[in-house]
């Protein structure tokens, strides 16, 4: 059979699966029904929706007499309480009442004390000099008397042990503890500053923060003492973290800006570099990633993360990602992440990214490939990065050493027209090691408990159970390094974000074939956020949604391009180059990359 | 030389070798009606459902209310145009625990969940047989890994008599 009619077979043979594949798809992708709410959670919605401060409040009141045993009633009665300290302070003895009955609907233990605090804390913010201020300093000093370590641990452990569930690590029942009786401390030291007692606010605030200085309510209080002192540069600190711990509010932000110019000659333009510096003081790297020897690189192994800003267990995947890019070359590793819109809406997800998640039939996120073969069974929590880290290291360090017998040198420049043109050229080097590279893994060893049970069966890999002829395609992204996005699972920097994929182009089994790939940024950047403003009005997950921002401006500086070539039948990566784009200038740019192999 | 419909039978054969997408993946969670009911029942008149889940092991289902910064709740409806309304949807206890994704205190349910739909039928519901389309949606994580959040139906058959 000869060359082109065996690229032809398996060409169809790939087209006939697509088909297949797709129709699947769009049989299970069809929009969910339109949900009719119970009748409580349309009137406890249709209340929130109202912005006049007394009708809302009459709306609030008028729902929990309705709906008393409401999902929803203790959300009603926080929000009456809210509404009467912003709006209407004066009216002390309904704040009181509504005040005294948070707390007694609160229950028992922790659980009082955290409503205690919360109550307290209101109270003491509202209206500049606090409202009602003997109630909130009984409710602030009963909880900072309560809220006890022993207390606390005693109260979590009693819990896991009652549910039967894992006890917490010492670590994070310590580190939820400083965090909440450091809120304690600070609604107490709120109340003092409310009755012009700064000392005794001062130590309240400073035994809070060596609990815990990542509480935003500490930081922004001992910013507002340091600025009565006219410490400002104490404050500017303060206030930084607060915003970074939390999120920093009028008049407080502007307040922060104000002091940020004066202490910068009348400048902004270092303010984000510097909260970036403050940022990772605040939160360092929770482990050191090893020193690595360079080896001798076979191949270029690429590490494809599918993760999400709103996904928990993902933090530990990024957070590993961020080590291995530190600890690999560029030669070594090449780094892919396709954000998706798991487990909430996500805005640096795209169509693209999400269609290279339906090539591998990713199920959850985090899910990573390395080198197109399963690489994390899932992630975790902060807490789990090393050991995602050195999992990862074993199988980068094991991949380089083995060659795939392909070969490719990457080009890339920007045009003055701002398109980036890149260049790949790619050969077959060696066709016996690229059949190596193509076989089947032996069965696979029986999974350690590790992985865990809930974890779906599949990895949702094509599983190849005999060698067959390759179809080898080269496929070009054009990626976003160091993205600033602050989403829901804490994560502030997002690397090697995927912005868009060029289509692949098959038949690059030719000795020296040549591919090219065209990036037009200022389309790319239009698309993704009209991308974005269409997800919000509709999607098929969601209902219509808000993005916590739609940033999709695309840092010229902070771009590369990556070409890979992998096997469509096995999902195998055979080599992967990068090529970064030098700053934007009016000048051709041009980097020039090699997968390494040999 | 091979037919494209030959190859496309091949093709066919590879696809069952290859594991199911993302969609096509058995949700975490069983729900079904625990007390579906028995006789016909009157336009307007009031029933009490009980919609089960049963939760895979491992996993957790997230409790109605959750605080902020949390997980998502689960949310649970008719679809439109049911001939009914859920007043108010009860929930068993859930566990209340430290989640260390979340650093918060979290409500949820493991292995099973029973909530209480309260219903009332429509009074101008159509005489005949009908049916009830319960959704659920609820986000789906545990300590290791994140599903797309879920809709599931579960189709009750009623018979609305005179």
């Amino acid at each position: 059979m000869s060359l082109l009619h065996r690229i032809d077979t398996r060409l169809r043979v790939a087209l006939c699966l697509a088909t297949l594949l797709s129709a699947a798809a769009t049989s299970h992708s069809q929009d969910a029904p339109k949900m009719q709410l119970p009748a409580d959670q349309r009137a406890f919605a249709a209340a929130r929706t109202i912005s006049d401060p007394q009708q809302r409040l009459d709306a609030m009141q008028h729902f929990v007499q309705t709906y008393p045993k409401s999902s929803s009633a203790s959300r009603a009665q926080g929000d009456i309480f809210d509404s009467l300290l912003k709006y209407f302070p004066q009216r002390t003895a309904e704040i009181d009442t509504q005040a005294r009955l948070l707390v007694k609907d609160a229950g028992k233990g922790l659980s009082k004390l955290s409503y205690e605090t919360y109550v307290a804390d209101s109270l003491a913010e509202a209206s500049d000099t606090g409202v009602d201020l003997p109630r909130a300093e009984k409710l602030a000093k009963e909880a900072v008397a309560k809220y006890t370590e022993s207390n606390f641990d005693k109260d979590a452990l009693d819990s896991a042990k009652k549910y039967k569930q894992p006890a917490p690590t010492p670590a994070a029942l310590h580190s939820r503890f400083a965090s909440d009786r450091a809120s304690a401390l600070a609604a107490l030291a709120k109340v003092d500053m409310d009755e012009h007692k700064p000392q005794p606010a001062t130590a309240l605030l400073s035994k809070a923060y060596s609990l815990d200085p990542n509480v935003d309510e500490v930081n922004l209080l001992r910013g507002e003492i340091a600025l009565d002192q006219h410490k400002d540069a104490e404050a500017l600190d303060d206030l930084e973290r607060a915003q970074l711990t939390g999120e920093l509010k009028s008049p407080w932000r502007e307040k922060m800006m104000e002091l940020y110019r004066n202490a910068h000659n009348g400048t902004e333009q270092g303010f984000l570099a510097d909260m970036d510096a403050q940022y990772a003081r605040i939160f360092p790297e929770p482990f050191t990633p090893q020193p690595h020897k360079p080896a001798d690189t076979h191949q270029t192994a690429l590490l494809e993360l599918f993760t999400g800003s709103a996904c928990g267990p993902c933090v530990a995947a990024d957070l590993a990602v961020d080590a291995l890019l530190k600890t690999y070359s560029r030669n070594e590793l090449i780094v892919l992440a396709y954000d998706q819109h798991i487990p909430e809406p996500d805005p640096l997800a795209n169509p693209d990214s999400i269609a290279r998640a339906k090539f591998y039939g990713v199920r959850y996120t985090p899910t990573s490939m390395l080198n197109g073969k399963s690489l994390w069974e899932g992630g975790g929590s902060r807490a789990s990065a090393e050991e995602s880290y050195k999992e990862a290291t074993k199988q980068i360090d094991a991949t380089a050493t083995k060659p795939s017998g392909v070969q490719m040198l990457l080009t890339a420049d920007r045009s003055s027209d701002g398109l980036i043109h890149a260049t790949a050229t790619v050969s077959v080097t060696n066709p016996q090691q690229l059949q190596k590279a193509l076989a089947p893994d032996p069965p696979a060893k029986p999974t350690d408990n590790k992985t865990p049970a809930a974890t779906p069966a599949q990895t949702a890999i094509a599983v190849q159970t005999t060698p067959t002829e390759p179809h080898l395609v080269t496929n070009f992204a054009l990626v976003e390094d160091d993205i600033r996005y602050s989403g829901e699972n804490g994560i502030r920097f997002h690397r090697m974000v995927v912005r868009a994929l060029a289509q692949p182009a098959s038949e690059t089994a030719k000795p020296n074939k040549t591919l090219d790939a065209t990036f037009n940024p200022a389309t790319i950047s239009s698309k993704l956020k009209d991308y974005l403003d269409g997800y919000e009005e509709k999607n098929d997950r969601f209902g219509k949604v808000k993005f916590l921002t739609k940033d999709t401006a695309l840092e010229a500086d902070h771009l590369a391009v990556v070409a890979w070539v992998e096997d469509t039948n096995t999902h195998r990566v055979l080599q992967a180059a990068f090529a970064p784009l030098a700053p934007a200038t009016p000048q051709s740019q041009t980097a020039t990359t090699a997968g390494s192999s040999r | 030389m091979r037919s494209i419909a030959t190859t496309c039978i091949l093709a066919a054969t590879l696809a069952a070798l290859v594991p199911l997408p993302a969609h096509a993946a058995k949700p975490p969670v069983d729900w079904q009606i625990k007390n579906p009911p028995t006789k016909p029942l009157k336009a307007g008149a009031k029933l009490n459902l009980v919609l089960s889940g049963k939760i895979a092991p491992g996993w957790h289902l997230y409790a109605l209310e959750e605080p902020t910064g949390g997980p998502v709740a689960t949310v649970i409806g008719l679809t439109e145009g049911d001939p009914a309304d859920i007043i108010r949807v009860e929930e068993s206890k859930p566990k209340m625990l430290l989640d260390p994704l979340f650093n918060l205190q979290t409500g949820f349910f493991e292995t099973t969940a029973d909530f209480i739909l309260h219903v009332e039928l429509a009074k101008d519901a159509p005489i005949g047989a009908a049916a009830l389309h319960v959704l659920v949606r609820y986000q789906s994580c545990n300590d290791r890994v994140c599903l797309p959040p879920h809709t599931d139906t579960v189709e009750l058959p009623i018979i609305i008599a005179k």
